[in-house]
C-alpha cells in the first residue's frame, strides 16, 4: 500500500515508470469491470486503455480525491463506461457479448460451463437496479472488497452489504425461474 | 427484522470474503453458521457461479498493446495536469468559481462601475473604487492625478443627471459635493484625513502618473455622449494605475552613491518631472472647460434653481481651486529643480 502511495505520488509528478508499474497492476481488474459493464473484449481493451490514459491526465489531482487509487481508477472507469451506455443507447441497446473469454481456456468443459453462467448472470443483471449492478460489477468483475466498494460508490459499508445481498438474492430468483420457464 | 437482515448480510459478506480469498470452503462457512446454512448455501453458490462468470483475463498482446499506447500518450501529455487550487469540485461549481475568478480578477465588475451613473446599482462600486485608487496611490503626484480623473468624472456625471430631463436635484448636489471635496484634495486645500498616501519620500522619487494626459472634453448634452468623456477617464486611470504598479519597484534613489545609481535617479527624477507637467496641462484643461460645461447648465430653465445653486458652487470650486492645484506643481517644480541643480 504504502508502495503504491509512493508510485501515485511519483506519478502525479510526471514519472511514467511509477505510472506504468501502476497500469500493471491495476490493468486486469479496469479491464474486466469494463468488459463485464460492455460486453465487448476488443472495446473493452480500447475503453481500458482510455481510462489509463485519463487517469494519467488527472493523476496531479488525484491526491484531494480522499479515495484509494483503485477507487479513483474505478471512478473514470465507471464515468468512461456511463458515456458510453449514453452513446450506445442512441444506436442501439447493448448486448453482452457472447464471446467474452473465460478464465481457464484449455479447460473446455470449465470454459462452455463459465460461458454459460455468464449468459445467465448477464441476462439476469439485466433484473437489477442500477445500484445493483454497480456493487456486483466492482466487487466481482472489479474483485473490490465491500470496503472499496464503499468508497467507489461513496456509500457505507453496511449499505453495499445490503445492496450487494439483494443483488444475489434478486439473480438467483432471475436465475432459477429462467431454469424452470427452460430459457437458462 | 432488520437488525436479523443486517446479521445475515454480515455473516453473507464473511463467508463469501473468505471463499473468494480461498480460506474457506463452502462446507466450512455453512458448518460455521448452521442456523443461517439453509439460506447461506444457495445465496453463496450463485455468488460464486457470478464470481466464476466475471472472471475474464485480457489477452497478453492486448495488455502489451496498451502499454505501448499509453506509453506514446504519455510522452505526448508530458507532465500530468496540476492539482487545482481548491481541490475537487463539481463540475457546475469549477464552472461558476472559474467565472466569478476570471470576472473578479479582470476587475469586470469595476469596469462596468466604472461606466455607472448616479443612481444605476454600480454607481457605489465606482466610488468605492475610486477611494480605494487614492487610498493606495503610491505617490503625491499619482494621488492627485486620480483626483482629477475623479473630478473629471463628476462633471459628465452632473452632464448625464441633468440632461435626463426630470433633473434630481438630490444626485446633483451629491455629485457637486463630491466634486468639491475632490478638487479641493487635490489642490491641497483638505488634506484627506481618510486618505492617506502609502508612501512617500523616497517613493516621491519613483512616483509615476498618467502617461496619457487626457484632453479637455466637450460639454455632452445626452447620456450617450457622456460615454466618451468617461473613456477618456478610464484610459488616464488604467495608466495611473500601470504607473502606480511600476512605481513599485525597489526605489532606484536609495542604492549607493555609485555612477548607475546616479543616473537612475536622475532618470526618476525626470520622468515625475514629465508627469507633472502632463498633470499641470490637465489641470489647466479642467479649470478652463468644468466652469464652462457647468455655466452651460445654467442657461437650462429645465434645472430646477436648488440644483444650480449646486452647480455655481462647483463653478465657484473649480475657478478658486484649480489655479491653487498649478501653482502648487509648479513650486514642486521649481523646487525639485534647485534640488537637482545642487545634485
Amino acid at each position: 500500500m504504502q508502495d503504491e502511495q509512493d508510485l501515485v505520488r511519483r506519478a502525479s509528478r510526471g514519472d511514467k515508470e511509477a505510472f506504468s508499474r501502476l497500469y500493471e497492476s491495476h490493468f486486469d481488474r479496469i479491464y474486466r469491470y469494463v468488459a463485464v459493464k460492455i460486453g465487448n473484449r476488443v472495446e473493452a481493451e480500447d475503453m481500458t486503455q482510455q481510462v489509463f490514459i485519463r487517469a494519467y491526465k488527472s493523476v496531479g489531482s488525484y491526491k484531494q480525491q480522499g479515495v484509494p487509487f483503485s477507487a479513483w481508477l474505478f471512478r473514470i472507469a465507471h464515468n468512461r463506461m456511463v458515456d458510453y451506455v449514453r452513446k450506445e443507447s442512441k444506436k442501439h441497446t447493448v448486448p453482452l457479448d457472447e464471446s467474452l473469454p473465460v478464465a481457464s481456456e484449455s479447460d473446455p468443459q470449465r470454459e462452455a460451463e463459465l460461458r454459460l453462467n455468464m449468459e445467465q448472470v448477464a441476462a439476469a443483471s439485466r433484473q437489477l437496479t442500477k445500484a445493483q449492478r454497480e456493487v456486483i460489477s466492482l466487487r466481482f468483475a472489479g474483485c473490490q472488497s465491500i470496503a472499496e466498494v464503499a468508497r467507489t460508490m461513496g456509500k457505507s459499508e453496511g449499505a453495499i452489504k445490503a445492496l450487494q445481498h439483494s443483488a444475489i438474492l434478486a439473480l438467483r430468483k432471475t436465475l432459477k425461474a429462467g431454469a424452470h420457464d427452460g430459457k437458462i | 427484522m432488520a437488525k436479523s437482515n443486517k446479521k445475515f448480510e454480515n455473516i453473507f459478506d464473511e463467508c463469501l470474503e473468505n471463499l473468494l480469498n480461498g480460506q474457506e470452503s463452502l462446507e466450512q462457512c455453512l458448518q460455521k453458521y448452521p442456523e443461517q446454512a439453509a439460506e447461506l448455501e444457495p445465496l453463496l453458490r450463485t455468488a460464486l457461479s457470478v464470481n466464476n462468470a466475471v472472471a475474464i483475463q485480457p489477452s497478453p498482446e492486448a495488455k502489451a498493446r496498451g502499454r505501448y499506447q499509453l506509453q506514446l500518450k504519455m510522452a505526448q501529455i508530458g507532465k500530468p495536469r496540476r492539482a487545482p487550487l481548491l481541490g475537487w469540485q463539481p463540475r457546475w461549481a469549477v464552472a461558476i468559481m472559474t467565472v466569478l475568478l476570471v470576472f473578479t480578477l479582470s476587475g469586470g465588475t469595476v469596469l462596468a462601475a466604472n461606466s455607472s451613473m448616479p443612481g444605476n446599482p454600480l454607481y457605489p462600486v465606482k466610488i468605492a473604487t475610486e477611494n480605494v485608487r487614492v487610498r493606495i496611490a503610491r505617490s503625491e503626484v499619482a494621488r492627485e492625478a486620480i483626483l482629477a480623473t475623479c473630478a473629471d468624472r463628476r462633471i459628465a456625471e452632473v452632464v448625464y443627471v441633468v440632461s435626463k430631463g426630470n433633473v434630481d436635484t438630490e444626485k446633483v448636489e451629491a455629485v457637486a459635493a463630491r466634486y468639491i471635496s475632490q478638487v479641493n484634495q487635490m489642490s491641497g486645500m483638505t488634506a484627506a484625513a481618510d486618505q492617506p498616501v502609502m508612501s512617500q519620500g523616497v517613493g516621491m522619487m519613483t512616483a509615476t502618473e498618467p502617461a496619457e494626459t487626457s484632453q479637455p472634453v466637450a460639454a455632452p448634452q445626452t447620456e450617450s455622449t457622456a460615454q466618451p468623456v468617461l473613456g477618456a477617464s478610464q484610459k488616464t486611470e488604467a495608466s495611473t494605475e500601470k504607473a502606480s504598479v511600476q512605481g513599485s519597484s525597489p526605489p532606484q534613489v536609495a542604492s549607493a552613491p555609485n555612477d548607475s545609481g546616479k543616473k537612475s535617479a536622475q532618470t526618476a527624477a525626470s520622468q515625475q518631472d514629465d508627469q507633472k507637467e502632463q498633470l499641470k496641462v490637465r489641470i489647466i484643461a479642467y479649470g478652463i472647460t468644468h466652469p464652462q460645461q457647468l455655466e452651460k447648465m445654467l442657461e437650462d430653465p429645465k434645472v430646477p434653481e436648488q440644483a444650480k445653486l449646486a452647480l455655481r458652487r462647483m463653478i465657484q470650486n473649480a475657478r478658486e481651486q484649480y489655479p491653487q492645484a498649478v501653482r502648487n506643481l509648479e513650486r514642486q517644480q521649481k523646487s525639485q529643480g534647485k534640488n537637482d541643480s545642487k545634485d
